[in-house]
């Protein structure tokens, strides 16, 4: 039973196709595209920070408020975008190892005012996950098998632990409307302090009027999050991100949150996109075919 | 193939472990309560527990632009109908709102250190501008929810006024 579950994680045994190289490197691109997001979109605010209000991770043990002093963030971020570069380039080994600890200076300090977000985790899962198959292994289909299955295990994961964590908080009545209700309140003032505007759209008024349609929202909610520990196994996997997509959608529409990212990586691991690339190689004539050969040894 | 499984399964279960480890010892709803306030989590590492307290009430900020410090009725609670001031839209000028609302409702003392770390958020916003910083207090009685806003800080080009109906620890 251990073996299978591996298996269905890792798959270690099966043929790689171009395809899966090239989702891959896409996988692999946009992780490092979220990196260098987060990193020049946080480097230059922490100029602007003064105190740490709530210590985070690291930040616990060591002063970090260096990170608030010019130009500190911004060297952190030049740091970062250039390991998650030379790991991409496959010029150095533990670039995206190093990479990992610039990125959680960087999240500590960005967040010691006391808010602990989570859009930016499975941007770091990832980004731990492609570091520890890169070390581990030095044959390129290993390291991104492991990476992979490192992916689907913690996110799936990470989900499901979000659910328990509503089930130990609160209890089975946590998809109760009313909760939804608040947290509907606590996003409007929010909105109204980021834009000085008070506006509410039509799926939250159809919320907040009618209890039933909240407590269905939540019910879906919690449920679906339950479930996607089921991410683990292949032949869930598109449907339970399919849920997953469903419920982002709901929290935007809702609550007016996004978690791009995740919403991104979620995207590209929930479903077999190397199959379209496969049907599209099987249009090829052979001297196209001998190209992309080319093309899948630059890219391994 | 068996070694290779082997080592991606010692992989999985170290980070299992140490997901596990790194998050009881930090995550705050696992310290003693009086501690609860200042922990978080292990950066990747999470049991992601937002919105995991359904009722509980919830603690936000609003920032509203008054003329000046002399008004000795500005200090009194508000509803959303009746906020002193004109609106003072955080996007507009690059700052983010959790950051504001966390530092108010996280911060457990007011000294000087912490005071001029939220001033330096504002920046040069303060030299011409009086903010008003208000507390949001959001609470769920029966079917209704109802949101208090009370002033907390006032933000003046040349000093910081507490709310002196509030009790602040500076220490």
């Amino acid at each position: 039973m251990w073996q299978k579950f591996l298996e269905n994680l890792f798959d270690f045994e099966r043929e790689e196709t171009s395809g899966e190289i090239a989702l891959y490197r896409l996988f692999e691109l946009v992780v490092v595209y979220w990196t260098i997001e987060y990193a020049w979109r946080w480097g230059p605010y922490l100029e602007r920070l003064g105190d740490v209000v709530l210590p985070l991770g690291i930040a616990e043990y060591v002063d970090i408020t260096f990170m608030f002093t010019s130009p500190a963030g911004v060297i952190n971020a030049v740091g970062m975008t250039l390991l998650m570069a030379v790991g991409f380039l496959r010029l150095w080994r533990p670039a995206y190892l190093v990479a990992l600890l610039l990125f959680h200076l960087h999240y500590v300090a960005r967040f010691s005012q006391g808010e602990i977000s989570h859009g930016s985790n499975f941007v770091g899962m990832a980004v731990l996950a492609i570091a520890v198959g890169t070390v581990l292994f030095k044959e390129r289909r290993l390291v991104r098998r492991t990476a992979l299955g490192l992916c689907y295990f913690f996110f799936g994961l990470g989900y499901t632990t979000a659910a328990w964590c509503k089930l130990i908080g609160t209890g089975p009545n946590w998809p109760d409307g009313r909760h939804l209700w608040m947290w509907i309140q606590e996003r409007t003032v929010d909105t109204f302090s980021n834009t000085g505007v008070v506006d509410y759209n039509w799926l939250q008024e159809l919320a907040v009027q009618y209890h039933l349609i909240a407590t269905a929202i939540l019910t879906f909610g919690l449920l679906t999050e339950f479930f996607a520990f089921l991410f683990w196994f292949k032949r869930f996997r598109a449907y339970i991100g399919t849920l997953l997509f469903g419920m982002h959608f709901g929290i935007w529409a809702v609550m007016k949150l996004t978690f791009s990212a995740n919403t991104y990586l979620l995207f590209i691991l929930a479903y077999r996109w190397e199959a379209l690339f496969e049907a599209g190689l099987s249009r090829l004539n052979e001297a196209q075919r001998e190209r992309v050969r080319r093309l899948r040894l630059w890219m391994a | 193939m068996e070694a290779t499984y082997k080592a991606a399964a010692r992989v999985l279960v170290g980070l299992f472990v140490l997901q596990g480890v790194l998050v009881t010892t930090h995550l705050g709803d696992f310290r003693p309560m009086e501690r609860r306030h200042e922990l978080g989590e292990f950066w990747p590492f999470s049991i992601y527990p937002m919105f995991s307290r359904g009722a509980h009430p919830w603690v936000r900020s609003l920032v509203r632009e008054v003329p000046d410090a002399a008004d000795p009725d500005l200090w009194q609670p508000y509803s959303i109908n009746d906020l002193p001031g004109e609106p003072y839209a955080l996007k507009r000028v690059g700052i983010l709102q959790n950051d504001i609302s966390n530092f108010i409702s996280k911060s457990r003392t007011w000294d000087e250190r912490r005071i001029n770390g939220l001033r330096k958020v504002f920046g040069d916003e303060l030299t011409s501008k009086h903010l008003l910083i208000m507390r949001a207090d959001g609470s769920i009685t029966g079917d209704s929810v109802s949101v208090v806003f009370t002033p907390f800080l006032l933000l003046a080009p040349d000093s910081t006024y507490l709310n002196p109906h509030l009790v602040y620890a500076t220490h």
